[in-house]
Order: structure tokens, then C-alpha cells, then sequence
């Protein structure tokens, strides 16, 4: 479709999901993309929030004399917590469930939507506090919860905003990057009736403010993890503000949401990851908390929940155990493939349409949601190799996307027209007789015509000389 | 609940994929190289966690003892107009009260609006600058985090060099009793959600203080 840049800017809300309602999902991700990637003001933002992110990130390595090093070690890490993912989930649930905690396991977004629900039924909640999670969002846990009276509150300050703006984060970490403080001050405005033009510091209090009631009335906390840790059986959460201690301290009740590929081996490993994801997520040296869980409220302890759960979550990701794509699994979530990536900056995080936006959730995003309707986000990479560079646990990101493409290719899935497109061609190539036979005119008529859809779109008609270069050459030598 | 089955599906999945295929290590000449990665310094661990702990945005206090950090106290009591100061560690409350100090009432459950909370804590992770708290602590998870203001009372003999020295600490003191929740604080509670522009005190405290006794 060609969408003019007027109709696609339209729709607000939940980023105009229903006006894209029918469109196939590679329809809608060019649609989107050729809107943002002419987005002066959407860019400017962007370069704005990268820019500074990437001044503190040389910071923040300044701690490691070593940082090559650490990255190869980290990877050595994540290897034999994959390799291995089977024995270590079971020893981190016998570690868990022998301290009082219970372990669930979800297949799916609805067996962990419904393994909550129970939950939140069984304490008649009205009220859940949510710190920041990507898991959550993969499985629309705050939409499922309100369908079913319970009301979910973001605590993070960024999932705030975006939750008050009824819109899904932008970017795994930094959920409102694509937002100016004026934008900000906009939202509360509007959604909070504060005075307009707040600055940031008084748009944290307002939320600092609203946000204390609600983590005294609620009955269940819900987290995400950063890592699970199968030696002493906890569960990490790491944050900066405070909402995450929050969230677990006063309701009674602890849910942590976490995908099974969070695993670390051992406790001693944190040692190196807390440091590792606090400079490659945010420039910080380390998270301003960061905090482990092995269970509810022990015998002789003063406060804290009476019950936790650690619902472990499938949802796709034990089809990345595949060799060729098995290391997008060693992830830690840090989001600093997407910061530098080219197209991110151009297109955005909206635009992938996809929970894990960015080179990585490229990567994984076609496996965990099907290949065939996803598969045109592994070809959304110039190959830069940036990602890969940028990983602290140095995953061939961009090497994956070229894998995902050949599966795309293997398995016959790139679409009659460009299949047929490229069969043509290869004859074409291969035969020397053919390529002399037909002048220039009718050559560009001809290939022009086969990738009108593809190559044609976006770039200058193809125009063969006269001659073919064997042609030439046999006149001149 | 369904979970049995799904703990068998997803566990089968797994191993299924490993039977198929297994990955070589990444790096094993990384996995024999005990070089440590962080840079280091000649300070000692305490001046280590000073500078650390400074540079997040921490208060530094030294005390030369007891007497000393009950005076310190004091004079910032004295000098900040707080209304209401709780303290959430009973051996601490006594030093303050033994030393005629009463300025402070011990922490409950009915979480006052007191600008003030005074805790103790379990280790000062010098590489970091961290002080790390734990739920075996008196209202250890609530304590540390509810209050806009948190004086951490800290002796000599808990610094230790970095993170897993921290856990070993733990592991020495409460053996198989290992508190619910470990938190490794690193300063105020801090945001830069909004156009990267740093905030502190979002829903932890905005200022962090750490009286540090060397004795």
C-alpha cells in the first residue's frame, strides 16, 4: 500500500491498531516506517536521547580494564546457562519452591495470563502494582487484568507516562524516549489535569505522589526479572528508582514474570552482569537497586509479601533454541543494539510492531511469533554489524538476521513475486547466450519489470547499457 | 493449574534442541583468563567506597566512633528542621537513646509520614560504591526505600571489596537462614525517563546518607 504521510499520522491511541486492523503485518511495518523515517521532529528527538546515552556509556566502561574480556566471559556464561537451560530451570525451581516459593509454568501468553488471574482471584484484588517489565508487555497483562476488573498501575516513571498515554513503550529500556519534556508535560496535563508546562523534576513528583498510595493499597506486586539465578534460586530485578522495592515490600503477594532465557548459573555471576547491563543499558557503572528474590516473607523476617510466584515463561522462546539463532537466547535485555542501530533511529520503536523492537527483537521476533508474518523484519538491517558490536555479550545479532533471511528463502516464504523474480534471473545469469541475445532496452524493460514491487519502489528505474560487458569486451580485445 | 504439562512440554523442547545440537564454548581461552576485568586502584576498599559512593550521589559522613557519630547526627538534626526521624534498627535506636539522643521513634507497620528513616546495613561494597540491606534486617524491605530521606549507619569491619564478597558475608552470617531479599543500593533513587534528564528521589529516597563509623 502507499500510504500518504497524513493518513498514517491519524490514528492516536493504541498507535492506530485498529486503522491498521486487516493489513498484513509487512504492510502496516513499511507503512509506519516510510511515516517515521520522514519524521524530522520524531528524529530529532531520538538523536537527542541517543546522544546522550552514548556519552555516559563511555563512562560507565571506564570501569572495566578489561571489557573485552568481561564480554567473552559473559558469553561463556550465557553459553552454559543455555546449553544446559533444562537442568538449571529445575535446579532453580527445587532451590525456589524449598524456600516457600512457588513455581508456574507457562507455555503461553494465556496459561500465564490465566496463572495471574487465579492468583489475583484467589486474594480478591482490585489493584496491582506492576514494575517495568518487557514480559508483561509481550503478553498484555495490564489489557487482560482491567478486561477482568483488576486495575494494573505502571510504577516505573517512563511505563507511567506511556501507560497515562495509552501508548506501549518505544524502547525496551527508555519506554517514553520518543517523547520531549514538553510532550510529557502535555500528557499530565491532559490525563492528570496538573498545570501544563511541568518540568521533569516536577513531573516525577506528581508521579512519586499518586504512585505511594497505590503500592500501600495494593494487593499483589508484579515484576518482571533481569536474570534468574539457579544456584540459590532467586529471581533479579534491576531499577533505578525504587518502584521495583516498592512493588515487593508492601503488597502480599509477589508475582515475578519472567522468560526462561533470564538464567544465569550462579549467584557469583551477578558480580559481572549487574555491571555489565548497567553500562550498556543506561551508561550507569551499576543500577541504583538491584535486588534478588528467593521467596515470600521467611519466618522471623518483619515485612514483606506472605506469597510469591515466579511464573516461568515459554511463549516461543524454546523455538530460538535452533542452532542458527540459539545465541539471541544469551540476550540480557540492555537495549544497546537498538541505540545504535541506523534503522531504529530512522523508523523507530513503534514502527517494528513487535513487543522486542530493534536488531535483537528482528532476530527473535520471527521465531517467537512465526516466521512468515515476521520474517520482513530480519531484512529491516543494512548488515552494519553495529548490534553486534554493541553487545555486551557480543551475540552475532547481525550474523542471526542473515540466518533468519535464509529460513525465510529455505522455506519458500519471500512471496511468488520475488521467488519467481529471482528464478528468472539466475537462468538469465547463468546463461551467456541469453544475456547477449537481448539488447539493452528490452533488458531493462525486463528486469524492471520483474522487481516493479520490490527494488523498483524505492530506487532509480535500472537502465542496461546497449551492450553486455562479455559483448564489449570481445570487440575491444 | 496446567503446570505439570506445561513444565513437561518446555522442558522436552529444551532438551530436544540441545540432543540436536550442541553450541562449543564461545571462548575457552576467556574461561581460563583470570585477569581481573575491573580497573583498580591503590585506595583501600573503605576509600574505594567512599569516592564510589560519593560520586552516585551519596553523603559521606566519617565518625570516628560511636560518640562521634551520635554528635554528627545530631548536629544534622539540628540543622535540617526535621519534623519527624524513624529508625528502623532497634541496636541502633538504643545508641541514640543510651546517648541522651531522642530524636527518633523505632520503625512499624503503620509507616508514619516521617521525612527521615535511619537504618543499619549489611556490607559496603567499596569497587561499587553499594551498601547492601537485606530483609533479615528490621522492616528490611520496606525501611531502606519508603522514606525521602535515609541515614545509613555503617561500621569498619562491614566493607567489603566487591559484590561477591557481599554474598559471602551473608552466607557466613545466615547460613541456610538466607534473607528473602538481597538489594544492593547504589545512591538515590534516581530517573532520566524523561529526555535523559537526570531526576533524583523518584519513589526511593533523594537523599542517602551513610555515617560511617570507623570503629
Amino acid at each position: 500500500m502507499t500510504a500518504t504521510e497524513k493518513s498514517c499520522e491519524a490514528p492516536s491511541g493504541v498507535w492506530g491498531f485498529y486503522y491498521f486492523y486487516g493489513m498484513s503485518n509487512l504492510s502496516v511495518f513499511l507503512a509506519k516506517s516510510e511515516v517515521k523515517a520522514h519524521d524530522l521532529e520524531h528524529k530529532r528527538k531520538i538523536q537527542f536521547n541517543i546522544d546522550k546515552y552514548a556519552a555516559t556509556v563511555v563512562r560507565g566502561k571506564e570501569q572495566f580494564a578489561h571489557l573485552e574480556l568481561a564480554r567473552k566471559k559473559a558469553k561463556n556464561v550465557k553459553w552454559q546457562a543455555i546449553e544446559h537451560l533444562d537442568s538449571y530451570l529445575e535446579e532453580f525451581e527445587k532451590n525456589f519452591t524449598a524456600r516457600g516459593g512457588k513455581v508456574i509454568w507457562a507455555e503461553n501468553a494465556d496459561e500465564a495470563l490465566e496463572a495471574v488471574l487465579s492468583i489475583c482471584r484467589e486474594k480478591e484484588a482490585k489493584q496491582v502494582v506492576k514494575s517495568k517489565s518487557m514480559v508483561t508487555e509481550e503478553i498484555h497483562l495490564n489489557a487482560f487484568l482491567a478486561k477482568h476488573g483488576i486495575e494494573s498501575v505502571e510504577t516505573d516513571l517512563g511505563e507511567y507516562i506511556q501507560q497515562l498515554d495509552d501508548e506501549p513503550p518505544y524502547h525496551i529500556v527508555t519506554p517514553a524516549m520518543h517523547k520531549s519534556k514538553e510532550d510529557v508535560a502535555r500528557v499530565f496535563h491532559e490525563k492528570l489535569g496538573t498545570e501544563p508546562n511541568l518540568t521533569p523534576a516536577e513531573i516525577t513528583q506528581i508521579a512519586r505522589i499518586n504512585l505511594r498510595k497505590k503500592y500501600r493499597e495494593a494487593e499483589v506486586g508484579i515484576t518482571g526479572g533481569n536474570f534468574l539465578v539457579a544456584d540459590i534460586g532467586a529471581v533479579c530485578v534491576s531499577e533505578n528508582e525504587g518502584n521495583g522495592r516498592l512493588s515487593t515490600a508492601f503488597p502480599q503477594t509477589h508475582i515475578a514474570i519472567v522468560g526462561i532465557e533470564k538464567m544465569l548459573p550462579s549467584v557469583a555471576d551477578l558480580e559481572l552482569f549487574w555491571p555489565l547491563l548497567a553500562t550498556y543499558g543506561t551508561g550507569q557503572e551499576v543500577t541504583v537497586y538491584n535486588t534478588l528474590f528467593t521467596g515470600p516473607r521467611q519466618e522471623g523476617e518483619t515485612d514483606g509479601p506472605e506469597e510469591m510466584y515466579v511464573i516461568l515463561l515459554d511463549n516461543g522462546r524454546t523455538n530460538l533454541m535452533r542452532p542458527e539463532v540459539r545465541e539471541s537466547m544469551y540476550c540480557i535485555r540492555c537495549g544497546s543494539c537498538l541505540n545504535v542501530c541506523p534503522v531504529y533511529k530512522n523508523i523507530g520503536g513503534h514502527a517494528y510492531g513487535a513487543t522486542y523492537s530493534g536488531p535483537i527483537g528482528s532476530v527473535i521476533t520471527p521465531h517467537m511469533k512465526g516466521m512468515e508474518e515476521h520474517k520482513h523484519l530480519s531484512y529491516a538491517s543494512s548488515l552494519c554489524g553495529g548490534c553486534t558490536e554493541a553487545c555486551p555479550v557480543k551475540i552475532n545479532i547481525h550474523g542471526m538476521l542473515l540466518a533468519n533471511r535464509i529460513t525465510a528463502t529455505k522455506e519458500g516464504l519471500n512471496g511468488y513475486k520475488e521467488n519467481t523474480g529471482w528464478k528468472l534471473w539466475k537462468r538469465a545469469m547463468l546463461s551467456r547466450k541469453l544475456m547477449n541475445a537481448a539488447g539493452g532496452g528490452i533488458k531493462s524493460m525486463l528486469v524492471g519489470r520483474l522487481f516493479k514491487d520490490s527494488w523498483g519502489k524505492r530506487h532509480e528505474e535500472l537502465k542496461f547499457p546497449k551492450k553486455s560487458f562479455n559483448e564489449l569486451w570481445k570487440e575491444r580485445k | 493449574m496446567k503446570t505439570s504439562k506445561a513444565r513437561e512440554n518446555i522442558l522436552s523442547k529444551i532438551r530436544k534442541a540441545l540432543g540436536t545440537h550442541k553450541a562449543p564454548q564461545p571462548y575457552p581461552a576467556a574461561a581460563e583468563d583470570v585477569t581481573p576485568v575491573y580497573s583498580t586502584t591503590e585506595l583501600t576498599d573503605e576509600e574505594n567506597f567512599a569516592s564510589a559512593f560519593i560520586k552516585l550521589g551519596g553523603k559521606f559522613v566519617y565518625c570516628y566512633n560511636e560518640a562521634d557519630l551520635v554528635e554528627n547526627i545530631h548536629v544534622l538534626y539540628e540543622n535540617s528542621g526535621w519534623k519527624q526521624v524513624i529508625c528502623s534498627d532497634p541496636a541502633l535506636q538504643n545508641v541514640l537513646n543510651k546517648n541522651r539522643l531522642h530524636i527518633s521513634t523505632l520503625a512499624d507497620h503503620t509507616f508514619p509520614e516521617a521525612e527521615v528513616c535511619i537504618t543499619g546495613c549489611e556490607a559496603l561494597v567499596g569497587r561499587t560504591g553499594s551498601i547492601l540491606f537485606s530483609s533479615r534486617q528490621f522492616m528490611g524491605r520496606t525501611a531502606p526505600v519508603y522514606y525521602p530521606i535515609h541515614i545509613i549507619v555503617a561500621y569498619a569491619h562491614q566493607v567489603v571489596a566487591d559484590t561477591n564478597h557481599g554474598f559471602r558475608l551473608l552466607q557466613e552470617k545466615y547460613g541456610e537462614q538466607m534473607p528473602s531479599m538481597v538489594n544492593f543500593n547504589a545512591g538515590p533513587s534516581r530517573t532520566a525517563d524523561i529526555e535523559k534528564t537526570l531526576v533524583v528521589g523518584v519513589h526511593g529516597p533523594a537523599e542517602v546518607y551513610c555515617f560511617y563509623v570507623d570503629a
